[in-house]
C-alpha cells in the first residue's frame, strides 16, 4: 500500500524539473521534501494529545495520560525522532531518504517502548479489571508515521517495507501485549476462532444462498418486464426491514417448524416440488402456475441449504448427519426459533438486494444490437446467454457479489443477538460489560476481514472480465 | 430464392404492420426495401431469418417453407447485418468475425484462415485488427467487420437492415462503393433496408418502396425513377428523380458521335462518368460543349446542354 502510493508520488512534486529537463536528482534535492516535514510536525503535535488512557477498573472513567506524565526517556525518544524528521525533510541532502526512513524506525521502537513499559508500571498491582489503552497521542502518530513514510517513499524506495516491518515487528515483539485489547483478546482466545469460523460460514453461506435465490430472480425480471417491478420492488422492501422485527418475526415459525416437521417430510415436498415444476414446466402458458411452484419449493428447500453449507463450513458433522436421517426433527438439523437458522434466513435477504440489482443491471447493460446480433446469427438461447449476454454482465454481478458479501459481513454481528454466535458475540459482551476494549476484539476483525474479502472479490473481478470490457 | 407469399403481420391490439405481401428475390440479386419509418421494411427483412413469425402467409427459402425450418439453424445460413452492428465488445476482431464458424464447429485453423480472408475482402489488414476489440475501430471498420462476420459462414442469402446509417456521409459513401466491389465478389442473394432513396439507388438491383405495410412499387431504379406507380413513389423519390436518373446513366448514352466542328479547345469528361456529372460541368463550364473521351484519351463523343431535351 505504501509502495503503490509513494511510486505514485513522484510525478505530481517533482513534475516542473521534469518540464525544465534538469537532471532529477539534482532538481529533487533543491526542494524542501513537504510531506516528511508534514509527517514529523503531526509527530511533535501527538504530545499535545494524551497518549494512553488508565481505567483502574470497568466503571470509572479512567485517566488520560500526556506524553509529559509518561515515566521512562523513550516518549522523550520519540518526539525528538519526530523533531528531527520534520527538519530532515527541509535538509537539501541526497541522504535525506536513507536518514529519514532511519529516524522512521527509531520513532516507531521509541513509541512502542513507550507504550509498553508504561502499560506494564501502570498494571503492576492495579487488579483485574484494571485496563490501559492508547488514546488520540498515538493514534496521531501512527498518522504522523503513515504521512512521514509517504514523504520518506519520494526519496527511497526501501522506506514503505521497512516501515512496515517496523511496525510488525513492535507487534511480534509484543509490545502492544499489556493493552487493553490485548488483554481481552486473551481473555477470550479459546472462543475466538470458533466465532471468527461461525462469522466466516454464516456470511458465505447467506450469501450463497442468496445468489443461488437472487441471480435466477433477476434473470427473470430481465426477461419478463411485467416481474420487474416485482422482483426490484421486492428485494428493496426486504432489505428494509429491520433485523431484530425479522427475528421476532421468524421465532414463532421456525420454532414450531423445528419442533414438528422431519427430515424426512422437507426433503419429500422439495423432490415432489421440484417433480412438479419440471412436469409443468413442459406445458405452455403456465408461467404463474410455475412460477408459484418453484416459489413454495425454493422457501422451504433454501433455509434447509443455507444450514447445510452453514454446518459443512463449521464442519458441525452432527448437524450434518442429520439431513441424511429422516425421521429426525429438523430442530436437530439446526432449524430452531434461535441460533444460526433465523440468522441466516435474515442474512440472505439483506444480500439479495445487491446481487438481484447487481445482476440486473449487469443483463440490462448488454447492448440490444448484441443480443440482436447473436441471435440473427444463429445462436440458440442458451448460447446467447453463455457467448453474449453473461461475458458482459459478469462484472456487475461479481460487483453485487462483493457488495452482498462486504454487507453479510458486517450485518453477521447482529446474529449474537439470536444466540447464533459469530464476532457480534464479543460485541455484545463488551457492550454489557462497558469494555471497550472487548468491542474491538469483537469489531476490528469484522473490519479486516470485510477489507480482505473486498480486496480479493475486486481481484477476482479483473480477472474475469474480459480484455474488452476493461 | 426469398418468395413471400401472402405475408401479413399484425399485432394482438390490431396493428397492421404488414398486408398481404408478394414478393420475390431471385438468386444473387440485390433487392433494396425503402420507405418511411413504420412502413413495415425492417419487420418485413426480420420476417425472413424469423426473428419475427408472419400472422399469416408463407416465406419460402430456396424452395422450401421456411416455418418448417428450425430457427436456429435457418439463422446459421443466413447472413445478418444490422445498424448498431452488434460487435461482441468482449471478443477480438477475429473471435467476432469467427462466432458462426465457432457455433458449427469449424476447425480454428480453418476458420481463422477464413476470417483472415474475410477482412481482407472488407478492406481490414488482418494483423493489424484481427486482435484488437471492437472499441478500439471506428464506427465504419466496425460495420466492414459487422460484414465480415455475416459472410463467414458463406450463406447464400445475407440480411442488411440499414447497416450504413449510422455512420457519417463520407464514410458511407465509401463503404457504399467497398460493398458494390464486395457484392461483385461474392454474388449473394441480398435483401438490404433503408431509408436513403440515394443509396437505395446506386447500390440496388432492384427497389422495393413500401408504405403503410404494403408494396407500392417494385421495380429496376431506373424504371422507379422514369415510372413512378403513383403518387406516394413519385414523392418518395423526391422532385429531383430526372437528376437522380441521370445519375443512373453513363454520359454515353446521350452524346453524339465526335464533329470536326467545333475548333476552340473544349473541356473534357471522361466516358466512364454519369450524365448526370456531365450536366453539372456543363452548367459549370464556359463553352456549350464537353468531349468525351475514354480511358487513352481519345475523343469518342461530345455532348451539349440540347443533349438533354432527347432524353430517352
Amino acid at each position: 500500500m505504501f509502495n503503490a502510493g509513494a511510486s505514485h508520488l513522484p510525478p505530481i512534486f517533482f513534475s516542473s524539473s521534469f518540464v525544465k529537463g534538469a537532471v532529477v536528482t539534482e532538481a529533487r534535492d533543491q526542494r524542501v521534501n513537504a510531506i516528511t516535514v508534514l509527517g514529523g510536525a503531526i509527530g511533535v503535535l501527538s504530545a499535545a494529545l494524551p497518549w494512553l488512557l488508565f481505567r483502574p477498573n470497568r466503571l470509572v472513567q479512567g485517566n488520560a495520560l500526556f506524553a509529559w506524565q509518561l515515566s521512562g526517556p523513550w516518549h522523550w525518544l520519540a518526539l525528538l525522532a519526530w523533531a528531527l524528521i520534520a527538519l530532515i525533510g527541509a535538509w537539501r541532502s541526497n541522504l535525506r531518504g536513507y536518514i529519514g526512513t532511519a529516524l522512521l524506525v527509531v520513532a516507531i521502537a521509541a513509541l512502542a517502548l513507550t507504550i509498553s513499559s508504561n502499560a506494564a508500571l501502570l498494571l503492576t498491582d492495579a487488579g483485574e479489571f484494571a485496563r490501559v489503552s492508547v488514546s488520540g497521542g498515538v493514534w496521531l502518530a501512527l498518522v504522523a508515521v503513515y504521512v512521514a513514510a509517504f514523504g520518506v517513499g519520494t526519496e527511497t524506495k526501501f522506506a514503505a517495507p521497512i516501515v512496515l516491518l517496523a511496525l510488525l515487528a513492535t507487534f511480534a515483539l509484543g509490545a502492544y501485549s499489556r493493552l487493553g485489547p490485548a488483554v481481552e483478546y486473551a481473555a477470550v482466545s479459546d472462543t475466538f476462532f470458533t466465532e471468527l469460523l461461525r462469522h466466516f460460514a454464516l456470511s458465505v453461506a447467506a450469501v450463497i444462498v442468496a445468489v443461488v435465490i437472487g441471480v435466477p430472480l433477476a434473470l427473470l425480471a430481465v426477461r419478463n418486464s411485467k416481474l420487474e417491478g416485482l422482483v426490484l420492488g421486492g428485494a428493496g422492501l426486504l432489505q428494509t426491514i429491520p433485523s431484530l422485527a425479522l427475528f421476532g418475526v421468524l421465532l414463532a415459525p421456525l420454532a414450531w417448524v423445528g419442533r414438528s416437521v422431519s427430515v424426512g417430510a422437507v426433503l419429500a415436498i422439495i423432490v415432489v416440488g421440484a417433480l412438479l415444476s419440471l412436469a409443468v414446466s413442459r406445458l405452455k402458458g403456465v408461467l404463474p402456475v410455475r412460477l408459484i411452484l418453484v416459489g413454495i419449493t425454493a422457501i422451504i428447500a433454501l433455509p434447509m441449504l443455507a444450514v447445510l453449507i452453514y454446518n459443512a463450513l463449521i464442519g458441525n458433522l452432527g448437524g450434518l448427519a442429520a439431513f441424511v436421517q429422516p425421521a429426525a426433527l429438523l430442530s436437530s438439523a439446526g432449524i430452531r426459533g434461535i441460533g444460526a437458522a433465523p440468522a441466516l434466513v435474515a442474512l440472505t435477504i439483506y444480500a439479495l438486494l445487491p446481487i438481484v440489482v447487481n445482476t440486473f443491471v449487469g443483463m440490462k447493460s448488454v447492448p440490444e444490437g448484441v443480443i440482436d446480433a447473436a441471435k440473427g446469427m444463429g445462436m440458440n438461447p442458451r448460447q446467447v446467454f453463455l457467448r453474449a449476454e453473461l461475458p458482459i454482465a459478469i462484472p456487475a454481478m461479481l460487483t453485487g457479489l462483493r457488495g452482498a458479501t462486504v454487507l453479510s459481513f458486517g450485518l453477521t454481528t447482529v446474529a449474537a443477538l439470536i444466540g447464533g454466535g459469530g464476532l457480534g458475540f464479543f460485541i455484545l459482551r463488551g457492550v454489557d460489560a462497558n469494555a471497550p476494549d472487548l468491542i474491538l476484539v469483537g469489531a476490528a476483525p469484522i473490519v479486516i476481514l470485510a477489507l480482505a474479502i473486498d480486496a480479493a472479490l475486486r481481484a477476482l473481478s479483473a480477472l474475469v472480465t474480459p480484455k474488452g470490457l476493461r | 430464392m426469398i418468395e413471400f407469399i401472402g405475408v401479413s403481420k399484425s399485432y394482438n391490439v390490431g396493428t397492421v404492420i404488414l398486408e398481404n405481401i408478394h414478393l420475390s428475390v431471385e438468386r444473387g440479386e440485390l433487392v433494396i426495401l425503402i420507405g418511411p419509418s413504420g412502413c413495415g421494411k425492417s419487420t418485413l427483412l426480420r420476417l425472413v431469418n424469423r426473428m419475427i413469425a408472419p400472422s399469416s402467409g408463407q416465406i419460402l427459402i430456396g424452395g422450401k417453407d421456411s416455418a418448417l425450418l428450425d430457427p436456429v439453424e435457418l439463422r446459421r445460413g443466413i447472413g445478418y447485418v444490422i445498424q448498431s452492428i452488434g460487435l461482441f465488445p468482449h471478443m477480438t476482431i477475429f473471435e467476432n468475425v469467427e462466432v458462426v464458424p465457432s457455433i458449427l464447429g469449424t476447425a480454428k485453423p480453418e476458420r481463422r484462415a477464413r476470417a483472415e480472408a474475410l477482412l481482407h475482402t472488407v478492406g481490414l489488414e488482418p494483423s493489424v485488427y484481427g486482435l484488437r476489440y471492437p472499441r478500439a475501430l471506428s464506427g465504419g471498420q466496425q460495420q466492414r467487420v459487422g460484414i465480415a462476420r455475416a459472410l463467414a459462414a458463406d450463406p447464400d442469402v445475407m440480411l442488411m437492415d440499414e447497416p450504413f446509417s449510422a455512420v457519417d456521409p463520407i464514410t458511407r459513401s465509401g463503404l457504399q462503393d467497398e460493398f458494390l466491389r464486395i457484392k461483385r465478389e461474392i454474388n449473394k442473394t441480398i435483401v438490404f433496408v433503408t431509408h436513403d432513396i440515394d443509396e437505395a439507388i446506386k447500390i440496388g438491383d432492384r427497389v422495393c418502396v413500401l408504405n403503410a405495410g404494403s408494396v407500392q412499387q417494385f421495380d429496376t431504379p431506373e424504371a422507379l425513377l422514369r415510372a413512378p406507380a403513383n403518387d406516394f413513389v413519385a414523392s418518395f423519390l423526391g422532385e429531383d428523380r430526372e437528376l437522380k436518373r441521370l445519375s443512373l446513366m453513363p454520359v454515353t448514352a446521350l452524346m453524339r458521335p465526335p464533329s470536326s466542328a467545333g475548333l476552340e479547345p473544349r473541356a473534357s469528361i471522361l466516358a466512364t462518368s454519369s450524365a448526370r456529372d456531365a450536366l453539372s460541368q456543363l452548367m459549370g463550364a464556359s463553352g456549350r460543349e464537353l468531349t468525351v473521351s475514354d480511358e487513352a484519351g481519345r475523343i469518342i463523343g461530345q455532348i451539349a446542354m440540347s443533349d438533354y431535351g432527347r432524353n430517352p
